[in-house]
């Protein structure tokens, strides 16, 4: 079966658009690199360091668009040509200049060095990281489906670019790395963003060789690459658009490396900048960020505490790193963050199942691993990273998975002193457990190469996974520009208007002292300033496991009271009805609702009042 | 088989900045044990340390299986 062309075109669309969002961040942060003179690790470093800070860049420049009310597409694009045109300028000087220092100078091939140890351990890494990489781009160039991915992760984003920035700063708003998405969604949609997190995720692997190059060398360094991608979190994440893991992550990392490179490599307080605007932007984003920020702190305390000579040195560079990570995180903390509801003790028992059974052998080794320059540095970080992000309540493990990928690798390169037998054993085991755990990510990519192939149009897809997107299709071809839905399936991505599909809408018009009645919630609703209604019922009687919160239970009666009684009164109108079968074969019974909206004159009856004071609230 | 490290106590210059670099090396988990021992074979790990990691990769494969990946395979 050959792929269709309207196919072909969106496929090739959605890459386009990820790929200029990337030259885009290349071309905002290479002049910035060339300052901060970070191109002592050659291409690989110019590039990652390069992309990584555009990113940020960007992102702050389309955070100041939102506050000044011009996130328009016209002006997101407009952004993104001139980024890509200075790319260009910069890729043509890179290239005569190299010309230049080709006629002058020889060169010499680095990591010429190679053992049939290494060659035979990288090989087996680049198959699995190669079946990885290509799983999760299957599933990257398929529509999101994910709950937490439509339900928040990318409809916030959605939501400030179709009000035009508004709500930007609000709790329901955006992080930083958030705007990352929103570039994606204005140049294309929802498949340009997953493919933008899926380049996060690469990013990530390339920046955890560069800081394993700092430890261990070049050949080794790409050991480290490919043991992230066998860590199941980061297979989890690679695919699925919205999260912040990833990128949280790939900031954290080039921090450490900018700290390493001051360290451990004694380069000048220049890096420690760079590592300082890594690190605002993780702790911007993330808790995680802020614990980071603590375990850099504890790493140069102790590299003061045994080096003095170097301590006016440290101090600088250390001042810097501070400087600039407060600079760069202090609008975002002020206006997103939600600390004190992160700091909680938090099970480690999903930490560590993400981690994966490969890196965690890899640290057992330890006990019997040489020391290594630097190595120290990296395992205080990475302790006092563990023992602050313990108590942060969310997958704050990802920033420490590159440190542990790092750790690792020297571990499998010391296991050349183990006895053969024992050796094989060991290395048989990693064997088997690494190709266990692709089964999942393999398995969630099946049913989606037919659509990332061409083979299958997205919305027949969407129709046939996704239970809202029905109702969505046919809001896009009525709704306002203005209008505004309350979703209660998790489909709000997919509406062309500003949604509300999370519980923390519902939660308003739960509270309603002495309950709410159903014309009461209609009005509140209404008042609310929502057009559409989509209500989800289960259709057989296990209302219980079906509808767990509070949400879902205000949805049901409200339908259930209201529908019922009349549909076409005035005040609301059932526009779309159908029942679909999820994952488990349980039916689910779908209604759209069109509601009229008040005139802004009327009067708020006492319970009205109640409820646009919770709202507000 | 060893990896190079730029970086280890060995520079060529003779200045005040490289005899600080070996000092930092030396003192901060710097002694680089593969510079001591070359050039050499590397020592053998202890009977004992290699049988501890050996039950520990044992005992975190056999626990993957048992509670992790059997419980994510497409059959089950």
């Amino acid at each position: 079966m050959w792929p269709e062309l309207d196919s072909v075109v969106e496929l090739l669309r959605s890459l386009w658009a990820a790929a200029a969002v990337f030259w885009a961040a290349f071309g905002f942060g290479r002049p910035l690199v060339r300052q901060l003179r970070l191109e002592s690790g050659g291409c690989l470093a110019v590039g990652v360091w390069s992309i990584a800070t555009g990113l940020v860049v960007a992102g702050w420049l389309l955070w100041v668009l939102a506050a000044l009310g011009g996130i328009h597409v016209i002006v997101i694009a407009a952004l993104t040509l001139v980024g890509a045109i200075w790319a260009l300028v910069e890729l043509a000087c890179a290239c005569l200049g190299r010309v230049a220092r080709a006629r002058s100078t020889p060169q010499h091939r680095e990591g010429a060095h190679r053992s049939r140890w290494l060659a035979g351990g990288l090989a087996l890494l680049s198959a699995s990281a190669a079946a990885v990489l290509l799983a999760s781009l299957a599933i990257a160039l398929a529509p999101p489906t994910s709950v937490a991915v439509l339900s928040d992760a990318l409809e916030r984003p959605k939501n400030v670019l179709v009000a035009q920035g508004a709500g930007l700063t609000e709790p329901g708003g955006c992080s930083l790395i958030q705007t990352w998405w929103l570039w994606a969604l204005a140049l294309d949609g929802p498949v340009a963003a997953n493919l933008v997190h899926w380049g996060v995720g690469l990013l990530l692997v390339l920046a955890t060789v560069l800081l394993a190059r700092v430890l261990l060398g070049s050949p080794a360094a790409w050991i480290a690459g490919g043991l992230i991608l066998l860590s199941p979190g980061v297979q989890r994440h690679l695919g699925d658009a919205g999260f912040d893991q990833l990128p949280c992550a790939l900031l954290a990392t080039l921090a450490v490396l900018g700290a390493c490179q001051v360290l451990v490599q004694f380069e000048s307080a220049r890096a420690a900048v760079a590592a300082g605007l890594m690190l605002g932007a993780a702790a911007a984003t993330q808790p995680a960020g802020a614990f980071l920020a603590v375990a850099l702190a504890v790493s140069w305390a102790a590299a003061v505490g045994t080096a003095p000579w170097r301590r006016r040195e440290l101090a600088i560079s250390g001042g810097a790193l501070l400087a600039t990570a407060t600079v760069v995180a202090g609008p975002a903390l002020a206006g997103t963050a939600s600390w004190p509801d992160a700091l909680a003790w938090y099970s480690l028992r999903g930490e560590v199942a993400s981690l994966g059974p490969v890196l965690l052998i890899g640290l057992g080794g330890l006990a019997f691993a040489r020391r290594l320059r630097g190595l120290g540095h990296v395992s205080i970080v990475l302790v006092a990273y563990l023992a602050g992000g313990a108590l942060s309540r969310g997958e704050w493990w990802t920033a420490a998975v590159p440190l542990v990928a790092v750790v690792s690798t020297w571990v499998w390169i010391e296991t050349l002193r183990l006895p053969r037998p024992q050796a094989i054993v060991i290395v048989g085991v990693v064997a088997l457990v690494a190709g266990a755990g692709l089964g999942p990510l393999l398995e969630k990519s099946y049913d989606r190469w037919p659509v990332a192939l061409g083979r299958l149009r997205r919305d027949e897809f969407l129709l046939a996974r996704e239970p809202g997107f029905r109702a969505a299709a046919l809001v896009s071809q009525i709704c306002q520009p203005d209008d505004r839905a309350l979703v209660q399936d998790a489909s709000g991505l997919y509406f062309p208007c500003r949604t509300e599909s999370s519980s923390r809408c519902w939660r308003p018009l739960v509270a309603l002292p002495g309950g709410g009645g159903p014309r009461r919630l209609i009005r509140a609703a209404q008042r609310a300033g929502y057009a559409y209604l989509l209500l989800a019922e289960p259709v057989v009687d296990d209302s219980k496991a079906a509808t767990g919160d509070r949400s879902q239970l205000a949805a049901r009666y409200l339908e259930q009271r209201l529908l019922d009684r009349s549909t076409d009164d005035g005040e609301v109108v059932r526009i779309l009805q159908y029942r679909f079968a999820d994952s488990n074969h349980r039916h689910i019974r779908y209604r759209l609702l069109k509601l009229r909206r008040l005139p802004a004159t009327t009067a708020l009856s006492p319970p009205d009042r109640d409820v646009h004071r919770l709202e507000r609230r | 088989m060893i990896a190079p490290n730029r970086d280890s106590g060995t520079s060529r210059s003779d200045g005040s900045w490289a005899a600080a670099r070996r000092s930092v090396a030396a003192a901060f988990f710097g002694r680089d044990e593969r510079k001591t021992d070359e050039p050499g074979e590397p020592p053998p790990v202890s009977p004992t340390l290699t049988w501890i990691f050996l039950g520990w990769a044992l005992g975190v494969g056999v626990s993957y299986f048992a509670f992790g990946a059997w419980w994510s395979m497409p059959w089950r």
